[in-house]
Parts: C-alpha cells; sequence; structure tokens
C-alpha cells in the first residue's frame, strides 16, 4: 500500500466563495477519500421563528442565501400559504415563477463563471458575468433589488410588473440567449474545456440514486427527475422538458445547466406571453395552524420547506433541505479516485451554496 | 475548428465599448424601484410605532413621549416591510444607498410640535348663546348675553376644540397664535 497522506482542503480556498474543509486523504496525487467538515457559516436562521411572526419569517428565509434568495422565500410562503389554505392569485404565482425562472438563468451564469474561473479559463468567466449581469439589473428593475428581491409575502407577491417591463426584460433574455449561443460552443467543444471536464468525477446513475443527489447534478447522471413538474406556481401551465444526460462526468454537469439556461428563458417567455392580468395578492386573516412540506427546484436542486404551525403568530418549527446537502454524499463519491488537481472543480460542479446548508 | 471557438468573442471585445460604467465620473442610475433607504414624511407621522414593531431587523425605534421617529441605517435590511405596516404610509423607500460611515450612526427625526390653536370668535356670526362656555371643560371662555361680550382665558385653554364643535353658528374656528 502507498503511502497516504492527509491534505486539508478549505475553509480558505480561492474556488470556494464560502467555507467548506475537507480533509483529502491521498495516495500519491489521487484521493482515497474525502472527509467534510461543515458547520463555519451556521446563523441559526430557521430558530428565529421563535422570534419573529411569520410575515416577517419571509424576510428572514429569503436572506438565508444571496443567489437562491427569491425561491426560499418562495417556498417558505407556499408552505404556509398550504397550511392556511389560501389560493395565491394566478397573476401572483406567474410573477413568482417568473422571478424564479431568471433566478435561475443568473445562477446558472454566475455558476458557468465560476467554473470558467476553475479551470483557469478567465476571459470566459468574465463573459458569463457579463451576461448576468443584466439579469441582476432586470432584478433591480423589477423588484427594486438585485440580490434579495422582498417581494414575496404570505398570499402573492408585493410588486407588479408592467408591460415596459416585460418588454424590457424579454430583450435582455433574448439578449442572453444569443449571446450564450456563442459561448456555449467555448464551454462544449473547446479542446481545453474538454481535456479539464470530460471524464472527471464520473458518478453513475445508480450511484446519484443511491446517495440521494438532487438537481442538475443528478439530471446529469440520468435521474429524470425535477420538483417543476409537480405544477407548483405556475408551472403546471407550462410546457417543459427535463434536461438530462445520461454520463455522469463534470461536463455533463456543464451541459445540463447550459440546458436549463435555454429552458428557463423559454419558460420566462411562455410566462410573459400568457400572464392573466388581476390581483398579485390575495388577504390573509389569522394565523396558521398545521404543517405543510413544501418542495420545489432550486438552481442547485430540490429544496424541501416545512413549516409546522400551533395556531399563534409565531410558527413553531421551520426547517429547510437545501440541494447542497444533498448533494455533499455524491460530491465525495466522485471524489474518490481522483486527481488531486481536478477536487477544486469537482467541488464546484455540485454548485455548492454553503451559507444554504448551513442556514 | 475547436481550438478557435472562442475567436469571434475575443474580437468583438476587442473591438467594442466597455461594458463597465466609467463610475464615478458618470454616475450610477437606479431604477425608480431600487430599495436604496427608507425615507419618513415626519409631519404625517402619527408615532404609532407599528414600523418599530414589525421590522424584522428591529432598526427603528418609535419615542411617543420625545416625538421622535429614529432608524439605524445600517441595521436596516431595507426589506421595506414597514411601508407595507404603516397606516399613514408616510414611509417609502427610495432609491440611494446609505453612505459609509466610520461609526454606526442612527437617524432621528423630530415630529414637529405644533403651534397651540386658541378658539377664535366671529362676532358677525355669533349669538352669545353661551353653548360653547357650558361646553368648555376648563371654563375658560365667559360670555354675557346682555354686554354681548365673549372672552377667553388662554392660561386656562387646553386646545380642545370642543367649543369649535359645539357652536350652533359656526362661530368658532381653531387657530394658531400668529
Amino acid at each position: 500500500m502507498a503511502k497516504q497522506s492527509i491534505v486539508p482542503f478549505g475553509p480558505q480556498h480561492p474556488v470556494l466563495p464560502e467555507p467548506i474543509h475537507l480533509d483529502l486523504v491521498l495516495e500519491d496525487e489521487t484521493v482515497v477519500e474525502a472527509i467534510p467538515s461543515i458547520g463555519f457559516v451556521h446563523r441559526g436562521l430557521e430558530s428565529l421563528v421563535e422570534k419573529k411572526d411569520f410575515n416577517e419569517m419571509t424576510y428572514v428565509i429569503e436572506r438565508t442565501c444571496g443567489i437562491c434568495s427569491f425561491m426560499h422565500g418562495m417556498g417558505y410562503c407556499e408552505s404556509v400559504e398550504h397550511i392556511m389554505n389560501v389560493e395565491v392569485p394566478d397573476r401572483g404565482k406567474y410573477l413568482r415563477t417568473i422571478w424564479a425562472e431568471l433566478s435561475r438563468v443568473h445562477s446558472h451564469l454566475l455558476w458557468l463563471g465560476l467554473l470558467a474561473d476553475g479551470f483557469g479559463f478567465e476571459s470566459l468567466f468574465y463573459q458569463c458575468w457579463r451576461m448576468r449581469e443584466k439579469v441582476l439589473d432586470v432584478f433591480e428593475l423589477t423588484t427594486g433589488g438585485r440580490c434579495i428581491f422582498s417581494v414575496n409575502k404570505v398570499g402573492g407577491v408585493l410588486k407588479d410588473i408592467n408591460d415596459d417591463m416585460f418588454k424590457v426584460m424579454l430583450d435582455v433574455v433574448n439578449g442572453i440567449e444569443e449571446e450564450l449561443k456563442v459561448i456555449k460552443k467555448t464551454f462544449l467543444f473547446d479542446y481545453t474545456v474538454e481535456s479539464r471536464l470530460k471524464g472527471v468525477g464520473v458518478l453513475t446513475k445508480e450511484q446519484a440514486h443511491n446517495l440521494g443527489a438532487a438537481g442538475p447534478f443528478a439530471r446529469a447522471s440520468g435521474i429524470k427527475m425535477d420538483m417543476r413538474t409537480t405544477g407548483y406556481a405556475a408551472y403546471k401551465d407550462l410546457d417543459m422538458e427535463i434536461v438530462t444526460s445520461e454520463v455522469g462526468d463534470s461536463f455533463a454537469r456543464c451541459e445540463v445547466r447550459i440546458g436549463e439556461i435555454f429552458q428557463a428563458i423559454d419558460l420566462i417567455r411562455q410566462c410573459i406571453a400568457k400572464i392573466p392580468a388581476g390581483e398579485i395578492s390575495t388577504i390573509v386573516k389569522g394565523n396558521p395552524n398545521g404543517e405543510y412540506f413544501m418542495r420545489l427546484e432550486q438552481p442547485r436542486g430540490e429544496a424541501v420547506y416545512y413549516s409546522k404551525a400551533n395556531g399563534s403568530k409565531f410558527l413553531e418549527r421551520m426547517r429547510v433541505r437545501t440541494p447542497t446537502f444533498a448533494n455533499i454524499p455524491g460530491l465525495l463519491e466522485t471524489l474518490k479516485g481522483a486527481d488531486f488537481a481536478d477536487v477544486p472543480l469537482l467541488i464546484l460542479t455540485i454548485d455548492p451554496c454553503i451559507s444554504c446548508t448551513e442556514r | 475548428m475547436a481550438l478557435m471557438n472562442f475567436k469571434s468573442t475575443v474580437l468583438k471585445n476587442l473591438f467594442s465599448k466597455p461594458v463597465t460604467r466609467n463610475y464615478p465620473a458618470e454616475p450610477a442610475v437606479y431604477p425608480e424601484r431600487s430599495r436604496g433607504h427608507v425615507e419618513i414624511t415626519i409631519e404625517d407621522c402619527i408615532l404609532c410605532g407599528l414600523c418599530a414593531m414589525n421590522c424584522p431587523s428591529r432598526a427603528i425605534k418609535v419615542d411617543r413621549a420625545g416625538s421622535t421617529w429614529s432608524i439605524d441605517r445600517f441595521d436596516c435590511i431595507q426589506c421595506g416591510y414597514c411601508t407595507e405596516k404603516c397606516p399613514k404610509k408616510c414611509l417609502h423607500i427610495v432609491p440611494g444607498y446609505q453612505e459609509p460611515m466610520a461609526e454606526k450612526a442612527v437617524a432621528t427625526y423630530d415630529k414637529p410640535v405644533e403651534a397651540k390653536k386658541y378658539p377664535k370668535m366671529d362676532a358677525d356670526n355669533c349669538v352669545y348663546c353661551t353653548l360653547c362656555a357650558k361646553k368648555c371643560p376648563k371654563e375658560a371662555i365667559t360670555v354675557d348675553r346682555a354686554s354681548k361680550t365673549w372672552e377667553l382665558n388662554k392660561d386656562v385653554c387646553v386646545s380642545c376644540g370642543l367649543c369649535e364643535s359645539s357652536c350652533p353658528k359656526k362661530a368658532i374656528s381653531m387657530q394658531a397664535e400668529a
């Protein structure tokens, strides 16, 4: 047996914007095992339900993370709305769907940039983030915030989007689609990119299933699972095909996420074409009493929002299961047998969001 | 050729303007909805304290005794929940972010104390019915029907306005002293 050495990876590392620590057990340059430790950015947001009433909690939950903030707020509100049997007006549902899909576009563009940065293609990273900036401008135009939107409330949304804003939004997503078609060629057909991604960190369909992987990470291994097909918000009225790949390597994960950006842009167009006129929110009276599991598809995968209420204005329990937490076992599996130099890249391919995971 | 995929992007970038703004020479333009900071129209505020009670980060403090409304701008998270809760709609979120400071500072707004108002009698309309004098809780008004005089003791008056509302001829109006 070759001599084993342990190399600490993180919590501070150039490739990691957020802290996660891995102890990498190496045999020469090959990883044999990775032992994770998390909890560096735990803030105890869930326990704030005891101090903030269920309406105020919307603003706390959406601050769980800066990238998937909108969908955190949306998932929480939908869970409380289900407990209280509140039916959100159709326009409110469509607006939520539009902002959710725009969030997916910006999250995936951010990830593509980070991936490009991870494999050392700086100019490609700038191209991706330049596109993402336009999405953030649309968010600021429509909601007033660039990362934290604060437009969700129990019973609907707080702000409407008018026709002029929809026009700007359409122009932006059409522009991004055109630009991405060009950039996509570099990601999918470039020799240097292929050499860093193809065949690296393969996770088979069976492994992904057994380890409970979620989101694009699981879909790249051939698992056809997307919570949007369950038809929450306005997704039941929209046509969508789940983007999957059978290969399961880092390249497939990149391919799936690029496919999902095009899919999200298509969904935004469908929403804008179909959005009905009318109210954006409904008046909610009383306090919730009961419990509900809300499942929705975050950019990183399936997130679960559990709310338990006891009839008072404070919830008894609020819990979020985030996709990154589900993907960590899958990540550890892909790290086994990987080259030491590929470890940063492999960590990136699950699109880790540590502040969501640790809350 | 697989190696030249990025060529068109490189050429485009070489011959195009920078995408970034030349800040601060060219100032940033914020959209109308941009959530910069909370502003208050203090004249309309009734110091009910609903904003302070509902603020998720507890950045707002309302002092009813001292007639002040204050906000710690570094604690404020610009969520806009106070503007939703304000019954008088005197709170607004406006563009323009809080400027950096060396220390956390609380911005305090004093609700202007209105000048005391006193009843003023219009001699053309008054019929000296004495109803105002009877309604006055402080007996500040003295009316003599015989000599047709109407007098007010300003030291005693509490500006309640009951005389104004009780006058059948609408001869009394509450007016601030010049």
